[in-house]
């Protein structure tokens, strides 16, 4: 009798437990997939086992330009996406992609999150945010040094989106080419080096063809990570408040840990390669912000042509990065 | 159903359908796909996956390398270069018995060179080497056998995508990857020569000797094979001294191989429509076949089989040789019924981690599981490699094409014997790059 | 009926033929602009977003080709154990396998449709050159609906006794 109940009780329990499925697009071992593993870890612990993720890193589910589609259609139940990945789409939070000098993810990350939080957007009205975060900010890696902005003159440079477009208004020539040929492209001379985050100096190698790193705070990436909404509402009210209660914190640990992971990357990398790390001069980052600055119009037109308040938008942005800057430090 | 004997019925259902009809492969592996995610997850997930996953696959520019390489070899073709570097190769070699299928072998591994790809080096030493063969009278299963082997020289010797994939994934240097499979990728070629030896040795009539070309014969041959070599030559040493990548080698081959064939006054306008045409026709069937590989890889990996495998091998508590061993019956298997890419993508994050725990080198891990999964692209019954050479060898029954692969599948398992035993084979070269 | 099975084919095979021309004008432009990047990037600066136009000219070139490849049978199949099946099965066995492809592609086409419908809607730019690409997503979707209606044609012969398996 007692085994039969504990049968029973086993049933229950396993019918009671509810699956998801979460897509993420880059391999295993880079940052989006690492909070993924973070965020899978703490919904099962504060669920207590009542809900289990199952994660897909790799591009397994869903690649970065049908992340968005693919999680309103059911073929993952979570996805994380790149806004960068699809131009046009996401008028108000690639505000944050802009040029405005972010230093740390952490800031960046935290002042993506709160944005959003304010406005909601129209732009994610089909799905329901989890958590939003962001790249670190973009430096050039090189294989010659960039000691100025007259070194970057014609640099062919790896790069896309938003970066792409910076590039070219400060005198490099960026090329555009999927991530997946940029290391030989790098090793064969075709590039002479990209700009992204640094934690791709471990994580993808590009340490041992760039030897050199210029901090120029360009553009970050913002990423949010969201779910269909018709399995969000068939989610229990209290999963609803766990998933709720890790968003904003999932974000800060996400830049965090980008954070640490880019100084881990570049202490690796000075170890292993002897890489050279190059700050420019205040009055040259002027110049890069002056230059940049076009950029920022070209986001405003377009935001005031999807109906969004663009100055207020940045305004308030640049009051979150302030707040968050004197939390965290620059 | 469970998800996973829902994967394993759909494995059964897609080898029936493939056994019972004549339903195009990549068809076949869409439709099973496509019905498998509908009974995981609902007609509309299942829906969005076609509507997204064609057009990602049709516009994807690593593929494009594909119809480039191809129209490359069709120019060759249709202009005769090749015809002529065989009749070069059977003045210098046809006296040997089964010379020109270690021609066969041979030019593989020329074209692997430049190639990232098995199947663009299958359609085209298919179209290269088949004729050709045939005219011999060769046997079909030793000339096909050799076409379908060779061509999986095309991911072992580099540039190899699926080493690029693989680097990426596990953050190894591409460049140390390449050096490292270099050795591998020569030694599998002579064993492949060997099998050709042997089997000629035992079969006489499959590889029949020809008359004995004179000295002088062989000279004025030369020039014949000259104008491969210069092509080979341009696009490699393009590739090497990094004026263009693999994908723009294929079209700087294509427009090479035009101008030369335009100077010599080979190529008439119809023969370049036909070799556009033929063009179109083999990418689009690879490209129908990658579709409907990855199509059935989402099923797969909803389904979770592959990490349910994978799991069972990681967590079982047994000595690592016996463990790797188990991986690498995994990937065997896996390789027979998956796109060598889709596989790898899917298991490398789960097996990566415990074969590094085990000690084991990350660089020779990867070389390793390489060639084991490039068996798979002509291993039946989802054989790439072999579909396509069997198409395009029309007069030849599929199963012929498989017995011809399956002998020189033992140079496959003495290669991977080899590296097993000897590591340094693997690992000797990528120490002198810094 | 047989009539109408030979005016569906003499269709097919003009659209397809008509579709492959297309295709391989998308090839020839693959080439030359891969080669006009080479060169450009040598003497000057790289064509901008070439890789993202040579991408989309592969997925004209893989899209316009389906039915040409399919009229010409060059689509790879197996069938091993087709010829050990009694008649009667056999010729089931392929009625409904190629009814089951020719819906599958028809469903492919109408649903890459929409995706091109959900990218002008949602008014998703292209990467690099950030330019509309949904036609590029239309021109993939007819590419579907001419080789769901090839084999529908196939199917119809083979049902008809036209063409024997
Ligand atoms: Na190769
Ligand atoms: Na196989």
């Amino acid at each position: 009798g007692q085994d039969q109940s504990k049968e029973q009780g086993k049933q229950s329990a396993a019918a009671a437990v509810i699956k998801l499925s979460y897509a993420n697009f880059p391999p295993a071992s880079t940052f989006p997939c690492i909070q993924m593993e973070r965020w899978k870890a703490e919904v099962e612990k504060r669920t207590g086992g009542k809900v289990v993720v199952e994660t897909y890193p790799g591009g397994t589910l869903l690649e970065a330009k049908n992340m968005f589609k693919g999680v309103q259609d059911g073929q993952a139940d979570i996805g994380c996406l790149s806004m960068s990945y699809q131009p046009g789409v996401f008028p108000m939070t690639t505000a944050v992609e802009q040029p405005l000098g972010f230093t740390s993810a952490t800031v960046a990350s935290l002042t993506l999150f709160d944005l959003f939080q304010k406005y909601k957007p129209a732009e994610f009205k089909d799905v329901k945010v989890l958590t939003m975060f962001t790249s670190a900010p973009s430096n050039i890696m090189s294989s010659v040094p960039v000691r100025g902005l007259d070194d970057l003159k014609g640099l062919e440079l790896r790069a896309s989106g938003t970066a792409a477009k910076a590039l070219g208004a400060l005198g490099a020539t960026p090329v555009s080419m999927p991530m997946s040929q940029a290391p030989e492209a790098l090793q064969k001379g075709l590039v002479k080096g990209l700009l992204s985050s640094l934690e791709v100096l471990k994580d993808f190698n590009f340490a041992e063809s760039c030897r050199y790193e210029t901090i120029t705070d360009l553009p970050v990436y913002p990423f949010a990570v969201v779910m269909n909404m018709a399995k969000w509402k068939s989610l229990p009210a209290d999963v609803q408040q766990v998933l709720d209660g890790l968003s904003r914190e999932q974000s800060e640990w996400t830049g965090t840990y980008m954070d640490g992971h880019v100084q881990e990357s570049l202490a690796w990398s000075k170890e292993k390669y002897a890489i050279e790390v190059i700050e420019l001069p205040d009055a040259t980052l002027a110049q890069i912000q002056a230059q940049t600055a076009p950029l920022l119009e070209e986001w405003k037109t377009q935001a005031k042509a999807a109906g969004l308040p663009a100055e207020t938008i940045l305004e308030d942005l640049a009051k979150l990065k302030a707040e968050h800057e004197t939390k965290y430090g620059k | 159903m469970e998800p996973l004997s829902l994967a394993l019925s759909g494995i059964a259902v897609l080898v029936l359908l493939l056994l019972l009809t004549h339903i195009p492969v990549g068809v076949a592996m869409g439709l099973v796909g496509f019905l498998g995610v509908v009974c995981l997850n609902g007609l509309k997930p299942a829906l969005g996956m076609l509507g997204t996953e064609f057009w990602n696959i049709f516009s994807s520019y690593g593929l494009t390398v594909i119809p480039l390489f191809i129209l490359m070899g069709q120019i060759c073709f249709y202009s005769g270069v090749n015809e002529r570097l065989y009749s070069s190769a059977n003045a210098w070699m046809g006296h040997i018995r089964g010379g020109l299928a270690m021609a066969t072998v041979l030019a593989c591994a020329g074209f692997a060179a430049i190639c990232g790809s098995n199947t663009a080096t299958a359609a085209t030493m298919s179209t290269v080497a088949l004729p050709q063969m045939r005219k011999y009278k060769y046997h079909p299963i030793l000339s096909t056998g050799s076409v379908a082997a060779g061509s999986t020289l095309g991911v072992v010797i580099p540039p190899s995508v699926v080493l690029i994939i693989y680097g990426l994934q596990t953050s190894q240097s591409i460049g140390k990857l390449f050096w490292a499979s270099v050795i591998p990728g020569l030694l599998l070629m002579l064993l492949m020569l060997l099998t050709v030896v042997l089997l000629c040795h035992f079969r006489p009539q499959w590889g029949p000797a020809g008359p004995r070309a004179t000295l002088s014969q062989r000279l004025r041959s030369l020039p014949g094979s000259l104008e491969m070599i210069v092509l080979f030559g341009l696009v490699m040493g393009g590739l090497f001294a990094g004026i263009f990548t693999p994908t723009e080698a294929g079209a700087a081959g294509s427009a090479i191989s035009l101008l030369l064939s335009l100077f010599s006054g080979r190529l008439s306008w119809n023969k370049f429509r036909m070799a556009v045409a033929d063009t179109l026709k083999v990418s689009c069937m690879i490209m129908v076949i990658i579709a409907g590989a990855v199509i059935f890889g989402r099923f797969l990996a909803m389904s979770r089989l592959p990490y349910a495998v994978a799991e069972l091998a990681g967590t079982s508590g047994l000595p690592p040789a016996l463990l790797l061993w188990l991986i690498f019956g995994v990937y065997v298997i896996g390789g027979m019924i998956m796109d060598a890419l889709a596989l790898l993508i899917v298991t490398i994050p789960i097996f990566y981690p415990a074969v590094m725990a085990m000690g084991y080198d990350p660089i020779w891990f990867g070389v390793a599981i390489t060639v084991i999964t490039t068996m798979g692209a002509v291993t039946p019954p989802v054989g790439v490699s072999t579909f396509i050479v069997s198409s395009m060898a029309q007069d030849v029954p599929m199963s012929q094409v498989f017995v011809g692969v399956s002998w020189f599948m033992i140079s496959y398992v003495v290669c991977v014997a080899l590296l097993l035993i000897f590591p340094d084979l693997v690992l000797w070269l990528p120490q002198f790059m810094g | 009926m047989q009539t109408l099975i030979d005016r569906l084919d003499a269709w097919n095979t003009k659209l397809a033929q008509a579709l492959g021309w297309v295709g391989g004008l998308a090839l020839v432009a693959m080439m030359a602009l891969s080669c006009a990047n080479i060169v450009l990037r040598a003497v000057w600066v790289p064509v901008p977003g070439a890789y993202e136009l040579i991408g989309f000219a592969g997925a004209v070139l893989a899209a316009f080709s389906l039915s040409y490849t399919q009229i010409h049978k060059t689509h790879i199949s197996v069938g091993i154990l087709a010829g050990r099946l009694p008649k009667i099965l056999r010729r089931t066995c392929s009625l409904a396998a190629t009814l089951a492809s020719s819906l599958l592609f028809l469903v492919v086409a109408e649903e890459t449709f929409s995706w091109g419908l959900y990218l002008e809607r949602t008014g998703e730019l292209s990467e690099t050159l950030i330019i509309p690409y949904h036609p590029v997503v239309f021109a993939v979707a007819l590419g579907c609906l001419l080789l769901g209606f090839s084999m529908f044609t196939d199917f119809l012969k083979i049902l008809s006794g036209k063409v024997k398996v």
